[in-house]
């Protein structure tokens, strides 16, 4: 029996074909209390791996050249049928459609961070008070540090006017530091990787890595 | 993609692909599924993996009111204490069962994960 593969929300039905998906089923747009999605009709998700990856990316990309936004949706993900698509898109619909506006006309460059150290840490405050206050004020600094990459910052500036949105995740597995997802205008990758290849030796001692553009992947988590 | 330069190292991509490694074992937390060979064990993991959601839920909250400045410096001393004994319970009962940290997690398939 085959079940509803979800591949991502579309800013409107394509004036193209859908074409086939990842295990060659044809696609087809589901339009549900104000969202369209790109399903097709398997028997089971497919196996991650690197060739069904790129394969999605593929399906996806193509149509994202027709559309203003297009939101992928976790990889293997799938309903039982349109029914429970449409109820699981209903109780999201308010997230989905803010996520869709959010990468409406962008795509994603992503930006690695490199080196043997991360930056020093800036003390905090002379953690007074007894253990319990002490413990809670290393988790208060855990979690800021885990939303800031310092390391860029000679980078911020030169960016500020090509990124609308940003997402970071800190590994402090060296050398891999840091991963830095920028959503930009759809075309603006060229640029971006002029200004970062202008800012390396300001960097310094940390090297950076440019890949993209991509879909906006860091962008759909409200989608996933 | 396109490469861009200048290239990466070969440490550094050893790195990346540990990385990536990393997070495609956390991706595939498996959904609970009592082994009758090894029932203690998956039930510790659920119940541990529930304990350690809430306990960050209650890290979090505590932190929103330490920022806000609504927590008063023995309410701090004494949610940090409760908190950190927590942690130290959940670490050391996961150790007894030979659970890893990275273990504690849940697959809510569509949903993503628990934590």
């Amino acid at each position: 029996m085959s079940r509803v593969y979800l591949y991502a929300l579309l800013s409107g039905p394509p004036a193209c074909e859908t074409g086939r998906g990842v295990c060659a089923e044809r696609l087809r747009i589901v339009a549900t209390g104000g969202l369209v999605a790109l399903v097709g009709d398997v028997v089971d998700a497919p196996a991650p791996s690197a060739l069904t990856l790129r394969a999605q990316d593929a399906v996806l990309r193509r149509l994202a050249t027709e559309l203003d936004a297009v939101l992928p949706v976790r990889f293997g993900t799938l309903v039982s049928d349109d029914v429970a698509l449409a109820e699981a898109l209903a109780r999201r619909q308010p997230q989905l459609a803010r996520a869709l506006g959010r990468v409406a006309g962008c795509e994603q460059m992503t930006l690695r961070v490199w080196g043997d150290v991360a930056t020093a840490e800036t003390p905090t405050a002379a953690a007074g008070g007894g253990p319990g206050t002490r413990y809670l004020a290393g988790r208060r600094h855990a979690h800021e540090r885990a939303r800031r990459v310092p390391e860029l910052e000679p980078l911020r500036t030169r960016l500020a006017d090509l990124v609308r949105e940003e997402r970071v995740e800190r590994h402090d597995r060296p050398p891999l530091l840091a991963t830095v997802q920028h959503l930009v205008r759809r075309g603006a990758g060229a640029r971006y990787v002029d200004v970062v290849d202008a800012a390396r030796d300001s960097l310094r001692p940390w090297r950076v890595s440019v890949t993209g553009p991509w879909l906006p992947y860091a962008f759909a988590e409200e989608a996933a | 993609m396109s490469a861009r330069r200048p290239p990466l190292e070969v440490r550094e991509l050893d790195s990346l692909r540990a990385e990536l490694e990393r997070q495609a074992d956390l991706a595939a937390a498996p959904r609970w599924n009592a082994n009758p060979e090894d029932v203690q064990r998956s039930v510790a993991r659920l119940v541990l993996t529930l304990v350690e959601f809430i306990r960050q839920l209650l890290e979090r909250q505590a932190i929103r009111r330490l920022e806000g400045g609504t927590l008063s410096a023995d309410e701090t001393e004494a949610v940090g204490v409760a908190l950190m004994r927590l942690e130290e319970t959940v670490r050391d009962l996961a150790a007894r069962f030979g659970l890893e940290p990275n273990e504690l997690n849940l697959d809510l398939g569509p949903l993503g994960r628990l934590l």
